[in-house]
Protein backbone atom coordinates (compact mmCIF):
# COMPACT_ATOMS: atom_id res chain seq x y z
CA UNK A 1 0.00 0.00 0.00
CA UNK A 2 1.32 3.52 -0.99
CA UNK A 3 0.14 6.71 0.47
CA UNK A 4 1.10 9.83 -1.50
CA UNK A 5 -0.28 13.00 0.08
CA UNK A 6 0.22 16.64 -0.99
CA UNK A 7 3.53 15.63 -3.08
CA UNK A 8 4.89 19.29 -4.18
CA UNK A 9 8.11 19.24 -6.12
CA UNK A 10 9.33 22.74 -7.34
CA UNK A 11 12.24 23.19 -9.64
CA UNK A 12 13.90 26.58 -9.72
CA UNK A 13 10.57 28.14 -11.01
CA UNK A 14 8.93 25.08 -12.77
CA UNK A 15 6.66 23.28 -10.32
CA UNK A 16 6.69 19.68 -11.88
CA UNK A 17 4.41 17.56 -8.89
CA UNK A 18 1.69 20.23 -7.47
CA UNK A 19 -0.17 19.10 -4.47
CA UNK A 20 -0.61 15.52 -5.51
CA UNK A 21 -2.07 12.68 -3.52
CA UNK A 22 -3.34 9.53 -4.53
CA UNK A 23 -3.51 5.74 -3.14
CA UNK A 24 -2.13 2.31 -4.97
CA UNK A 25 -3.45 -0.68 -3.27
CA UNK A 26 -1.69 -4.03 -3.37
CA UNK A 27 -3.36 -6.83 -5.41
CA UNK A 28 -3.58 -5.39 -9.19
CA UNK A 29 -1.12 -3.12 -11.21
CA UNK A 30 -1.87 0.72 -10.75
CA UNK A 31 -1.19 2.51 -13.71
CA UNK A 32 0.38 6.17 -13.56
CA UNK A 33 -0.58 8.08 -16.69
CA UNK A 34 0.19 11.43 -18.10
CA UNK A 35 1.32 13.49 -21.03
CA UNK A 36 5.46 14.08 -21.03
CA UNK A 37 6.81 16.17 -18.88
CA UNK A 38 3.49 15.97 -16.60
CA UNK A 39 5.89 14.86 -13.43
CA UNK A 40 6.16 11.37 -13.92
CA UNK A 41 9.62 10.83 -13.18
CA UNK A 42 9.77 13.00 -10.69
CA UNK A 43 6.93 11.99 -8.57
CA UNK A 44 8.40 8.54 -8.20
CA UNK A 45 12.14 9.95 -7.31
CA UNK A 46 10.22 11.94 -4.67
CA UNK A 47 8.45 9.02 -3.30
CA UNK A 48 11.72 7.00 -2.48
CA UNK A 49 13.44 10.43 -1.78
CA UNK A 50 16.01 10.90 -4.62
CA UNK A 51 14.14 14.56 -4.82
CA UNK A 52 13.41 16.67 -2.03
CA UNK A 53 9.96 17.28 -2.10
CA UNK A 54 8.98 20.68 -0.99
CA UNK A 55 5.84 19.45 0.87
CA UNK A 56 4.07 16.02 0.98
CA UNK A 57 4.54 12.81 1.85
CA UNK A 58 4.68 9.04 0.67
CA UNK A 59 4.54 6.14 3.37
CA UNK A 60 4.59 3.26 2.25
CA UNK A 61 2.52 0.56 4.69
CA UNK A 62 2.89 3.45 7.13
CA UNK A 63 6.30 4.13 6.35
CA UNK A 64 8.42 6.86 4.86
CA UNK A 65 11.25 5.01 2.19
CA UNK A 66 14.10 6.40 3.96
CA UNK A 67 12.36 4.80 7.57
CA UNK A 68 12.32 1.42 5.97
CA UNK A 69 15.12 -0.58 6.90
CA UNK A 70 15.63 -3.03 4.62
CA UNK A 71 14.45 -0.81 1.36
CA UNK A 72 15.47 -3.44 -1.41
CA UNK A 73 13.59 -5.65 0.18
CA UNK A 74 10.16 -3.60 0.75
CA UNK A 75 10.32 -1.39 -2.78
CA UNK A 76 11.86 -2.04 -5.72
CA UNK A 77 12.71 0.74 -8.24
CA UNK A 78 12.82 0.92 -12.15
CA UNK A 79 13.69 4.62 -12.93
CA UNK A 80 15.77 5.50 -16.17
CA UNK A 81 16.39 2.07 -18.09
CA UNK A 82 18.24 0.12 -14.97
CA UNK A 83 20.76 2.95 -14.18
CA UNK A 84 23.97 0.48 -14.90
CA UNK A 85 27.24 1.70 -15.18
CA UNK A 86 28.41 1.00 -19.38
CA UNK A 87 31.68 -0.28 -18.41
CA UNK A 88 30.45 -2.98 -15.65
CA UNK A 89 28.58 -6.18 -16.86
CA UNK A 90 24.95 -6.99 -16.02
CA UNK A 91 26.14 -9.55 -13.43
CA UNK A 92 28.49 -7.33 -11.36
CA UNK A 93 25.75 -4.33 -11.55
CA UNK A 94 23.79 -7.00 -9.59
CA UNK A 95 26.46 -8.02 -7.16
CA UNK A 96 27.32 -4.84 -6.01
CA UNK A 97 23.37 -4.00 -5.67
CA UNK A 98 23.08 -7.50 -3.67
CA UNK A 99 25.94 -6.90 -1.72
CA UNK A 100 24.50 -3.59 -0.19
CA UNK A 101 22.08 -5.18 1.43
CA UNK A 102 23.46 -8.50 2.09
CA UNK A 103 21.47 -10.45 -0.68
CA UNK A 104 23.59 -13.83 -1.65
CA UNK A 105 25.18 -14.58 -5.02
CA UNK A 106 22.84 -17.06 -5.55
CA UNK A 107 19.86 -14.98 -5.93
CA UNK A 108 21.65 -12.61 -8.75
CA UNK A 109 21.80 -15.65 -10.99
CA UNK A 110 18.05 -15.88 -10.16
CA UNK A 111 16.93 -12.98 -10.84
CA UNK A 112 19.34 -12.70 -14.16
CA UNK A 113 17.64 -16.39 -15.11
CA UNK A 114 14.21 -14.87 -14.51
CA UNK A 115 14.78 -11.62 -17.00
CA UNK A 116 16.55 -13.96 -19.99
CA UNK A 117 19.95 -12.05 -19.37
CA UNK A 118 21.33 -15.37 -18.08
CA UNK A 119 23.58 -16.35 -21.00
CA UNK A 120 25.14 -12.78 -21.85
CA UNK A 121 24.89 -11.32 -17.94
CA UNK A 122 29.39 -11.51 -18.34
CA UNK A 123 28.87 -8.79 -21.29
CA UNK A 124 29.06 -5.00 -20.52
CA UNK A 125 26.20 -3.07 -19.96
CA UNK A 126 27.33 -0.64 -22.52
CA UNK A 127 26.90 -3.29 -25.56
CA UNK A 128 23.50 -3.76 -24.41
CA UNK A 129 20.35 -2.57 -26.50
CA UNK A 130 17.67 -0.79 -24.31
CA UNK A 131 15.02 -3.80 -23.86
CA UNK A 132 18.27 -5.48 -22.55
CA UNK A 133 18.56 -2.69 -20.12
CA UNK A 134 15.22 -2.50 -18.93
CA UNK A 135 15.20 -6.48 -18.43
CA UNK A 136 18.60 -5.61 -16.40
CA UNK A 137 16.48 -2.93 -14.52
CA UNK A 138 13.58 -5.42 -13.82
CA UNK A 139 16.16 -7.67 -12.57
CA UNK A 140 17.29 -4.56 -10.05
CA UNK A 141 13.77 -4.20 -8.84
CA UNK A 142 13.64 -8.25 -8.25
CA UNK A 143 16.76 -8.48 -6.45
CA UNK A 144 15.63 -8.03 -3.23
CA UNK A 145 11.79 -9.69 -3.66
CA UNK A 146 10.14 -6.76 -2.67
CA UNK A 147 6.17 -6.15 -1.79
CA UNK A 148 6.47 -2.42 -3.90
CA UNK A 149 7.28 -2.38 -6.80
CA UNK A 150 7.69 1.05 -9.01
CA UNK A 151 8.73 1.02 -12.22
CA UNK A 152 8.95 4.18 -14.64
CA UNK A 153 8.16 3.55 -18.23
CA UNK A 154 9.48 -0.20 -18.02
CA UNK A 155 7.92 -1.05 -21.49
CA UNK A 156 9.58 1.72 -23.47
CA UNK A 157 12.39 0.30 -25.83
CA UNK A 158 11.14 -3.12 -25.84
CA UNK A 159 9.64 -5.35 -28.48
CA UNK A 160 6.18 -6.70 -28.84
CA UNK A 161 7.44 -10.13 -27.08
CA UNK A 162 9.13 -7.97 -24.52
CA UNK A 163 6.50 -5.79 -23.66
CA UNK A 164 4.38 -9.27 -23.38
CA UNK A 165 6.11 -10.59 -21.00
CA UNK A 166 6.71 -7.35 -18.92
CA UNK A 167 3.09 -7.13 -18.65
CA UNK A 168 2.61 -10.83 -17.41
CA UNK A 169 5.15 -10.88 -14.90
CA UNK A 170 3.57 -7.50 -13.66
CA UNK A 171 0.39 -8.76 -13.62
CA UNK A 172 1.28 -11.97 -12.09
CA UNK A 173 3.51 -10.05 -9.19
CA UNK A 174 0.00 -8.53 -8.29
CA UNK A 175 -1.75 -11.48 -8.09
CA UNK A 176 0.75 -12.53 -5.52
CA UNK A 177 -0.64 -9.58 -3.58
CA UNK A 178 1.81 -7.08 -4.29
CA UNK A 179 1.59 -3.14 -4.86
CA UNK A 180 2.77 -2.29 -8.45
CA UNK A 181 2.79 1.65 -9.81
CA UNK A 182 3.55 1.51 -13.80
CA UNK A 183 4.26 4.62 -15.80
CA UNK A 184 3.67 5.53 -18.88
CA UNK A 185 2.66 8.13 -21.81
CA UNK A 186 0.22 5.49 -23.55
CA UNK A 187 -3.02 4.92 -22.31
CA UNK A 188 -3.64 1.83 -24.53
CA UNK A 189 -0.47 0.02 -23.12
CA UNK A 190 -1.54 0.91 -19.47
CA UNK A 191 -5.27 -0.19 -19.75
CA UNK A 192 -3.61 -3.55 -21.30
CA UNK A 193 -1.67 -3.86 -17.87
CA UNK A 194 -3.78 -1.78 -15.46
CA UNK A 195 -6.78 -2.07 -13.30
CA UNK A 196 -6.46 1.28 -11.67
CA UNK A 197 -5.30 4.77 -13.47
CA UNK A 198 -3.80 7.72 -11.32
CA UNK A 199 -3.98 10.11 -14.48
CA UNK A 200 -1.72 13.44 -13.71
CA UNK A 201 -1.31 16.66 -16.18
CA UNK A 202 1.00 19.27 -15.09
CA UNK A 203 1.95 17.94 -11.78
CA UNK A 204 -1.19 17.72 -11.06
CA UNK A 205 -4.27 14.55 -9.98
CA UNK A 206 -6.64 15.01 -13.14
CA UNK A 207 -8.47 11.43 -11.84
CA UNK A 208 -8.09 8.13 -10.15
CA UNK A 209 -10.38 5.62 -10.64
CA UNK A 210 -10.40 2.06 -12.81
CA UNK A 211 -9.37 1.94 -17.15
CA UNK A 212 -13.31 1.12 -16.74
CA UNK A 213 -14.56 4.42 -14.75
CA UNK A 214 -12.33 6.32 -16.78
CA UNK A 215 -13.78 5.35 -19.97
CA UNK A 216 -17.01 6.07 -18.73
CA UNK A 217 -16.57 9.06 -17.61
CA UNK A 218 -14.09 10.57 -20.45
CA UNK A 219 -14.70 8.38 -23.64
CA UNK A 220 -17.00 10.09 -25.44
CA UNK A 221 -20.19 7.95 -26.37
CA UNK A 222 -22.30 8.67 -29.18
CA UNK A 223 -25.33 6.23 -31.05
CA UNK A 224 -24.74 5.72 -34.34
CA UNK A 225 -27.88 5.68 -36.40
CA UNK A 226 -29.09 5.01 -40.39
CA UNK A 227 -32.63 5.44 -41.53
CA UNK A 228 -34.55 6.50 -44.63
CA UNK A 229 -36.48 8.98 -42.35
CA UNK A 230 -33.54 10.09 -40.39
CA UNK A 231 -34.56 13.68 -40.27
CA UNK A 232 -37.49 13.47 -38.95
CA UNK A 233 -35.60 11.69 -35.80
CA UNK A 234 -32.79 14.52 -36.03
CA UNK A 235 -35.63 17.23 -35.38
CA UNK A 236 -36.98 14.64 -32.41
CA UNK A 237 -33.75 14.71 -30.96
CA UNK A 238 -32.79 18.21 -31.11
CA UNK A 239 -36.51 19.09 -29.31
CA UNK A 240 -34.60 16.78 -26.59
CA UNK A 241 -31.55 18.48 -26.54
CA UNK A 242 -29.04 16.50 -28.69
CA UNK A 243 -26.82 17.35 -30.94
CA UNK A 244 -26.07 15.24 -33.92
CA UNK A 245 -23.26 15.21 -36.74
CA UNK A 246 -23.07 13.43 -40.04
CA UNK A 247 -21.02 10.47 -41.03
CA UNK A 248 -21.29 8.96 -44.75
CA UNK A 249 -24.52 7.81 -44.67
CA UNK A 250 -24.83 7.76 -40.60
CA UNK A 251 -26.05 10.35 -38.32
CA UNK A 252 -24.43 10.32 -34.98
CA UNK A 253 -26.55 11.71 -32.04
CA UNK A 254 -24.67 13.10 -29.21
CA UNK A 255 -26.30 13.22 -25.68
CA UNK A 256 -29.12 10.98 -25.98
CA UNK A 257 -29.04 6.90 -25.02
CA UNK A 258 -30.21 4.01 -27.62
CA UNK A 259 -32.77 3.60 -25.87
CA UNK A 260 -34.66 6.88 -25.66
CA UNK A 261 -33.97 7.54 -30.06
CA UNK A 262 -35.23 3.61 -30.22
CA UNK A 263 -38.73 5.30 -28.46
CA UNK A 264 -38.40 8.53 -30.25
CA UNK A 265 -38.55 6.73 -33.38
CA UNK A 266 -41.11 4.07 -32.75
CA UNK A 267 -43.39 7.16 -31.81
CA UNK A 268 -42.87 8.45 -35.34
CA UNK A 269 -42.84 5.63 -37.25
CA UNK A 270 -39.10 5.91 -38.15
CA UNK A 271 -37.54 2.90 -39.33
CA UNK A 272 -34.01 2.01 -38.64
CA UNK A 273 -31.86 0.13 -40.48
CA UNK A 274 -29.02 0.74 -37.61
CA UNK A 275 -29.23 2.02 -34.34
CA UNK A 276 -25.94 1.37 -32.41
CA UNK A 277 -24.33 2.65 -29.03
CA UNK A 278 -20.88 3.78 -29.77
CA UNK A 279 -17.99 4.57 -27.16
CA UNK A 280 -14.71 6.56 -28.40
CA UNK A 281 -11.25 5.22 -27.96
CA UNK A 282 -9.34 5.96 -24.61
CA UNK A 283 -6.73 7.37 -26.39
CA UNK A 284 -9.22 10.23 -26.88
CA UNK A 285 -10.63 9.55 -23.48
CA UNK A 286 -6.65 10.59 -22.29
CA UNK A 287 -6.33 12.95 -24.53
CA UNK A 288 -9.58 14.61 -23.65
CA UNK A 289 -8.99 14.56 -19.60
CA UNK A 290 -5.67 15.88 -20.13
CA UNK A 291 -5.59 18.17 -22.87
CA UNK A 292 -5.93 21.30 -20.79
CA UNK A 293 -2.69 20.12 -19.15
CA UNK A 294 -0.49 19.11 -21.99
CA UNK A 295 2.67 21.19 -21.32
CA UNK A 296 4.35 20.81 -24.96
CA UNK A 297 1.77 20.87 -27.60
CA UNK A 298 2.79 20.46 -31.33
CA UNK A 299 2.32 23.49 -33.01
CA UNK A 300 1.18 23.48 -36.63
CA UNK A 301 3.33 24.31 -39.47
CA UNK A 302 1.21 27.43 -40.89
CA UNK A 303 1.66 25.98 -44.87
CA UNK A 304 0.83 22.73 -43.59
CA UNK A 305 -2.69 23.67 -42.20
CA UNK A 306 -3.68 24.85 -44.96
CA UNK B 1 29.15 -0.96 7.20
CA UNK B 2 30.53 -3.90 6.25
CA UNK B 3 28.18 -4.67 3.56
CA UNK B 4 27.88 -1.10 1.97
CA UNK B 5 32.14 -1.70 2.42
CA UNK B 6 31.58 -4.88 0.29
CA UNK B 7 29.43 -3.14 -2.19
CA UNK B 8 31.86 -0.13 -2.96
CA UNK B 9 34.73 -2.02 -3.50
CA UNK B 10 33.10 -4.57 -6.21
CA UNK B 11 32.03 -1.27 -7.43
CA UNK B 12 36.02 -0.28 -7.46
CA UNK B 13 37.26 -3.67 -8.73
CA UNK B 14 34.61 -4.00 -11.64
CA UNK B 15 35.96 -1.30 -13.47
CA UNK B 16 38.65 -1.31 -16.40
CA UNK B 17 38.83 2.41 -15.36
CA UNK B 18 39.81 2.14 -11.59
CA UNK B 19 41.92 -1.34 -12.32
CA UNK B 20 43.55 0.82 -14.63
CA UNK B 21 44.34 4.09 -12.87
CA UNK B 22 45.64 1.86 -9.73
CA UNK B 23 47.70 -0.45 -11.96
CA UNK B 24 49.59 2.73 -13.54
CA UNK B 25 49.99 4.73 -10.46
CA UNK B 26 52.00 1.99 -8.79
CA UNK B 27 53.89 0.18 -12.02
CA UNK B 28 54.97 3.74 -13.24
CA UNK B 29 57.51 5.03 -10.00
CA UNK B 30 58.08 1.06 -9.36
CA UNK B 31 59.31 0.78 -12.82
CA UNK B 32 61.89 3.98 -12.91
CA UNK B 33 63.09 3.80 -9.54
CA UNK B 34 64.10 0.17 -10.13
CA UNK B 35 65.58 0.96 -13.63
CA UNK B 36 67.70 3.88 -11.93
CA UNK B 37 68.76 1.59 -9.07
CA UNK B 38 69.60 -0.36 -11.87
CA UNK B 39 71.58 1.85 -14.10
CA UNK B 40 72.46 4.86 -12.05
CA UNK B 41 76.39 5.76 -11.92
CA UNK B 42 76.68 6.23 -8.12
CA UNK B 43 73.54 5.26 -6.42
CA UNK B 44 73.06 6.10 -2.82
CA UNK B 45 70.07 5.42 -0.48
CA UNK B 46 68.45 9.08 -0.64
CA UNK B 47 68.55 8.52 -4.18
CA UNK B 48 66.33 5.71 -4.60
CA UNK B 49 63.98 7.41 -2.09
CA UNK B 50 64.18 10.16 -4.04
CA UNK B 51 62.91 8.64 -7.50
CA UNK B 52 60.57 6.91 -5.61
CA UNK B 53 58.81 10.10 -4.19
CA UNK B 54 58.91 12.24 -7.74
CA UNK B 55 58.03 9.96 -9.56
CA UNK B 56 55.46 9.26 -7.26
CA UNK B 57 53.55 12.67 -7.56
CA UNK B 58 51.54 10.63 -11.27
CA UNK B 59 50.61 8.83 -8.54
CA UNK B 60 49.40 11.28 -6.41
CA UNK B 61 47.22 12.72 -8.90
CA UNK B 62 46.29 9.08 -9.81
CA UNK B 63 44.92 8.73 -5.96
CA UNK B 64 42.44 11.85 -6.67
CA UNK B 65 41.41 10.57 -9.98
CA UNK B 66 40.47 7.81 -8.08
CA UNK B 67 38.69 9.35 -5.57
CA UNK B 68 36.94 11.26 -8.35
CA UNK B 69 36.10 8.18 -10.41
CA UNK B 70 35.01 6.44 -7.22
CA UNK B 71 31.42 9.04 -7.01
CA UNK B 72 31.49 11.17 -10.08
CA UNK B 73 30.79 7.99 -12.52
CA UNK B 74 27.90 7.61 -9.76
CA UNK B 75 26.52 10.69 -11.03
CA UNK B 76 27.16 10.30 -14.67
CA UNK B 77 26.39 6.97 -15.36
CA UNK B 78 22.79 7.14 -12.90
CA UNK B 79 23.86 4.51 -10.64
CA UNK B 80 23.84 6.71 -7.80
CA UNK B 81 20.14 6.97 -8.16
CA UNK B 82 19.85 3.03 -7.35
CA UNK B 83 22.68 3.52 -4.65
CA UNK B 84 20.66 5.86 -2.71
CA UNK B 85 17.64 3.68 -3.22
CA UNK B 86 19.42 0.72 -1.64
CA UNK B 87 20.50 2.83 1.22
CA UNK B 88 18.84 6.31 1.83
CA UNK B 89 20.93 7.34 4.33
CA UNK B 90 23.60 8.80 2.42
CA UNK B 91 25.92 9.55 4.84
CA UNK B 92 26.31 6.21 5.27
CA UNK B 93 27.02 5.90 1.58
CA UNK B 94 29.30 8.80 1.88
CA UNK B 95 31.36 6.91 4.68
CA UNK B 96 31.60 3.84 2.91
CA UNK B 97 32.79 5.04 0.38
CA UNK B 98 35.42 7.23 1.78
CA UNK B 99 36.74 4.38 3.70
CA UNK B 100 37.06 2.00 1.09
CA UNK B 101 38.99 4.21 -1.59
CA UNK B 102 41.22 5.25 1.07
CA UNK B 103 41.66 1.09 2.09
CA UNK B 104 41.86 1.06 -1.86
CA UNK B 105 44.87 3.53 -1.51
CA UNK B 106 46.95 2.46 1.12
CA UNK B 107 47.03 -1.35 -0.52
CA UNK B 108 48.10 0.19 -3.49
CA UNK B 109 50.70 2.69 -1.93
CA UNK B 110 51.86 -0.37 -0.07
CA UNK B 111 52.51 -2.44 -2.92
CA UNK B 112 54.41 0.63 -4.72
CA UNK B 113 56.72 1.22 -1.51
CA UNK B 114 57.21 -2.36 -1.37
CA UNK B 115 57.54 -3.57 -4.61
CA UNK B 116 59.93 -0.32 -5.45
CA UNK B 117 62.11 -0.67 -2.41
CA UNK B 118 62.23 -4.26 -2.48
CA UNK B 119 63.34 -4.36 -6.36
CA UNK B 120 65.77 -1.04 -6.43
CA UNK B 121 67.36 -3.07 -2.85
CA UNK B 122 67.83 -6.49 -5.00
CA UNK B 123 68.86 -3.73 -8.14
CA UNK B 124 71.80 -2.73 -5.68
CA UNK B 125 72.55 -6.10 -4.48
CA UNK B 126 73.27 -7.74 -7.75
CA UNK B 127 75.49 -5.14 -8.63
CA UNK B 128 77.46 -5.59 -5.57
CA UNK B 129 76.50 -2.30 -3.79
CA UNK B 130 76.73 -3.02 0.17
CA UNK B 131 73.87 -0.77 1.17
CA UNK B 132 70.31 -1.42 0.82
CA UNK B 133 68.05 1.72 0.80
CA UNK B 134 66.69 0.71 4.45
CA UNK B 135 69.32 -0.55 6.15
CA UNK B 136 71.03 2.16 7.38
CA UNK B 137 69.75 5.66 8.72
CA UNK B 138 69.20 7.73 5.75
CA UNK B 139 72.05 10.44 5.75
CA UNK B 140 70.29 13.82 4.75
CA UNK B 141 66.74 13.05 5.52
CA UNK B 142 64.78 12.72 8.58
CA UNK B 143 64.07 9.22 7.86
CA UNK B 144 63.06 7.25 5.03
CA UNK B 145 60.43 5.89 6.76
CA UNK B 146 58.89 9.64 7.45
CA UNK B 147 59.03 10.05 3.83
CA UNK B 148 57.38 7.23 3.03
CA UNK B 149 54.33 7.02 5.83
CA UNK B 150 54.32 10.65 4.60
CA UNK B 151 53.91 10.04 0.91
CA UNK B 152 51.07 7.11 1.50
CA UNK B 153 48.39 9.64 4.23
CA UNK B 154 49.16 12.51 1.05
CA UNK B 155 47.80 10.33 -1.41
CA UNK B 156 44.99 9.53 0.50
CA UNK B 157 44.69 12.26 1.57
CA UNK B 158 44.75 13.15 -2.37
CA UNK B 159 42.22 10.64 -3.10
CA UNK B 160 39.61 11.98 -0.37
CA UNK B 161 40.26 15.88 -2.11
CA UNK B 162 38.99 14.00 -5.32
CA UNK B 163 36.33 12.07 -3.61
CA UNK B 164 34.92 15.40 -2.35
CA UNK B 165 35.59 17.36 -5.60
CA UNK B 166 33.73 14.47 -7.64
CA UNK B 167 30.62 14.80 -5.19
CA UNK B 168 30.48 18.61 -5.30
CA UNK B 169 31.21 18.80 -9.06
CA UNK B 170 29.67 15.64 -9.88
CA UNK B 171 31.50 14.60 -13.36
CA UNK B 172 34.78 13.33 -13.89
CA UNK B 173 36.20 15.85 -16.35
CA UNK B 174 34.91 18.92 -14.15
CA UNK B 175 36.71 16.93 -10.96
CA UNK B 176 40.23 15.72 -12.44
CA UNK B 177 40.50 19.24 -14.30
CA UNK B 178 40.21 20.89 -11.05
CA UNK B 179 42.57 18.59 -9.32
CA UNK B 180 44.92 18.82 -12.01
CA UNK B 181 45.12 22.55 -12.18
CA UNK B 182 44.52 24.06 -8.95
CA UNK B 183 48.37 22.48 -7.52
CA UNK B 184 50.04 23.07 -10.78
CA UNK B 185 48.73 26.40 -11.96
CA UNK B 186 46.03 27.66 -9.80
CA UNK B 187 48.09 28.03 -6.60
CA UNK B 188 51.28 29.13 -8.25
CA UNK B 189 49.62 32.14 -9.87
CA UNK B 190 47.76 32.93 -6.97
CA UNK B 191 50.82 33.23 -5.14
CA UNK B 192 52.41 35.45 -7.94
CA UNK B 193 49.85 37.99 -7.48
CA UNK B 194 49.35 38.24 -4.34
CA UNK B 195 53.11 39.33 -4.14
CA UNK B 196 53.14 41.03 -6.89
CA UNK B 197 50.39 43.08 -5.87
CA UNK B 198 50.29 42.99 -1.98
CA UNK B 199 53.35 41.98 -1.43
CA UNK B 200 51.38 38.81 0.72
CA UNK B 201 53.45 35.36 0.54
CA UNK B 202 50.94 32.48 0.66
CA UNK B 203 53.34 30.33 -0.67
CA UNK B 204 53.64 28.37 2.50
CA UNK B 205 49.95 28.08 2.90
CA UNK B 206 49.04 27.20 0.19
CA UNK B 207 47.27 23.43 0.54
CA UNK B 208 48.87 21.64 -2.28
CA UNK B 209 52.02 22.86 -2.77
CA UNK B 210 51.73 22.22 1.71
CA UNK B 211 51.24 18.78 0.50
CA UNK B 212 53.73 18.11 -1.76
CA UNK B 213 56.36 20.04 0.42
CA UNK B 214 55.66 17.30 2.97
CA UNK B 215 56.84 14.42 0.89
CA UNK B 216 60.27 16.54 -0.41
CA UNK B 217 63.33 14.34 0.30
CA UNK B 218 64.86 16.93 2.45
CA UNK B 219 65.67 17.36 6.26
CA UNK B 220 61.94 19.52 6.69
CA UNK B 221 61.12 19.32 10.57
CA UNK B 222 57.68 20.53 9.23
CA UNK B 223 56.63 17.64 7.13
CA UNK B 224 54.06 15.88 9.64
CA UNK B 225 52.85 19.94 10.03
CA UNK B 226 52.66 20.06 6.38
CA UNK B 227 50.01 16.70 6.19
CA UNK B 228 48.45 17.81 9.11
CA UNK B 229 47.73 21.67 7.24
CA UNK B 230 46.56 19.47 4.19
CA UNK B 231 44.18 17.48 5.92
CA UNK B 232 42.60 20.48 7.63
CA UNK B 233 41.51 21.54 4.07
CA UNK B 234 40.36 18.14 2.97
CA UNK B 235 38.37 17.71 5.96
CA UNK B 236 36.65 21.05 5.32
CA UNK B 237 35.90 20.05 1.74
CA UNK B 238 34.81 16.64 2.76
CA UNK B 239 32.53 17.83 4.77
CA UNK B 240 31.17 20.44 2.74
CA UNK B 241 30.81 17.70 0.38
CA UNK B 242 28.74 15.23 2.63
CA UNK B 243 26.75 17.71 3.51
CA UNK B 244 25.43 18.82 -0.05
CA UNK B 245 25.28 15.69 -0.98
CA UNK B 246 22.67 14.85 1.51
CA UNK B 247 20.74 18.07 0.70
CA UNK B 248 20.40 18.09 -3.02
CA UNK B 249 18.70 15.83 -6.01
CA UNK B 250 20.33 12.76 -7.07
N1 LIG C 1 16.20 17.96 -12.40
C1 LIG C 1 15.31 18.82 -12.94
N2 LIG C 1 15.58 20.13 -12.99
C2 LIG C 1 14.69 21.00 -13.51
N3 LIG C 1 13.49 20.66 -14.01
C3 LIG C 1 13.16 19.35 -14.00
C4 LIG C 1 14.05 18.37 -13.46
N4 LIG C 1 13.44 17.16 -13.57
C5 LIG C 1 12.26 17.39 -14.14
N5 LIG C 1 12.07 18.71 -14.41
C6 LIG C 1 10.87 19.31 -15.01
O1 LIG C 1 9.76 18.80 -14.32
C7 LIG C 1 8.70 18.53 -15.22
C8 LIG C 1 8.27 17.08 -15.07
O2 LIG C 1 9.27 16.22 -15.59
P1 LIG C 1 9.18 14.64 -15.49
O3 LIG C 1 10.43 14.10 -16.07
O4 LIG C 1 8.85 14.26 -14.10
O5 LIG C 1 7.95 14.30 -16.42
P2 LIG C 1 7.44 12.88 -16.94
O6 LIG C 1 6.00 12.84 -16.68
O7 LIG C 1 8.27 11.80 -16.35
O8 LIG C 1 7.69 12.97 -18.50
P3 LIG C 1 8.05 11.82 -19.56
O9 LIG C 1 6.78 11.15 -19.95
O10 LIG C 1 8.63 12.61 -20.70
O11 LIG C 1 9.03 10.91 -18.93
C9 LIG C 1 9.21 18.88 -16.59
O12 LIG C 1 8.74 20.17 -16.90
C10 LIG C 1 10.70 18.89 -16.45
O13 LIG C 1 11.27 19.84 -17.32
MG1 LIG D 1 9.55 10.32 -17.21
Amino acid sequence: MINVEHLTKKFAGVTAVDDLSFTVSPGHVTGFLGPNGSGKSTTMRCMIGLDHAQGGTTTFGGVSYSKLTQPLHRVGTLLDAGNAHSGRSARNHLMWLAASTGISKSRVDTVLEQVGLSEVSRRRVGKYSLGMKQRLGIASVLLGDPEVLILDEPVNGLDPEGIRWIRELLRDLAKEGRTVLVSSHLLSEMALIAEELVVIGQGKLITQCTVGEFTARYAKQWVRVVSPQVQNLISLARAQGATTSEENDAINFYGVTAKVLGELGAQAGVVFHELSPQTGSLEDAFLDATASSVQYHGTQVEGMAR
Amino acid sequence: MLHLMKSEFIKLRTLRSTLTATIVLIIFPVAVTVLSAMFAKNPNETMVIKVLVNTGMVSLLLCGVLGVFAIAQEYSQGTIRITFAATPLRMKVFIAKALVISLWIVASVAVLEGVGLIGANYALHSRGFDFGVMYHATPGIDSAWQVLFAFGAVCILFALVGFALGALLRSSPGAIATLILVPLLVEGIVTGLLIAAFDIDISRKTPFTAAIRAVQVEPDAARWGLVGYFSLWCLVITVIAALLMKRRDA
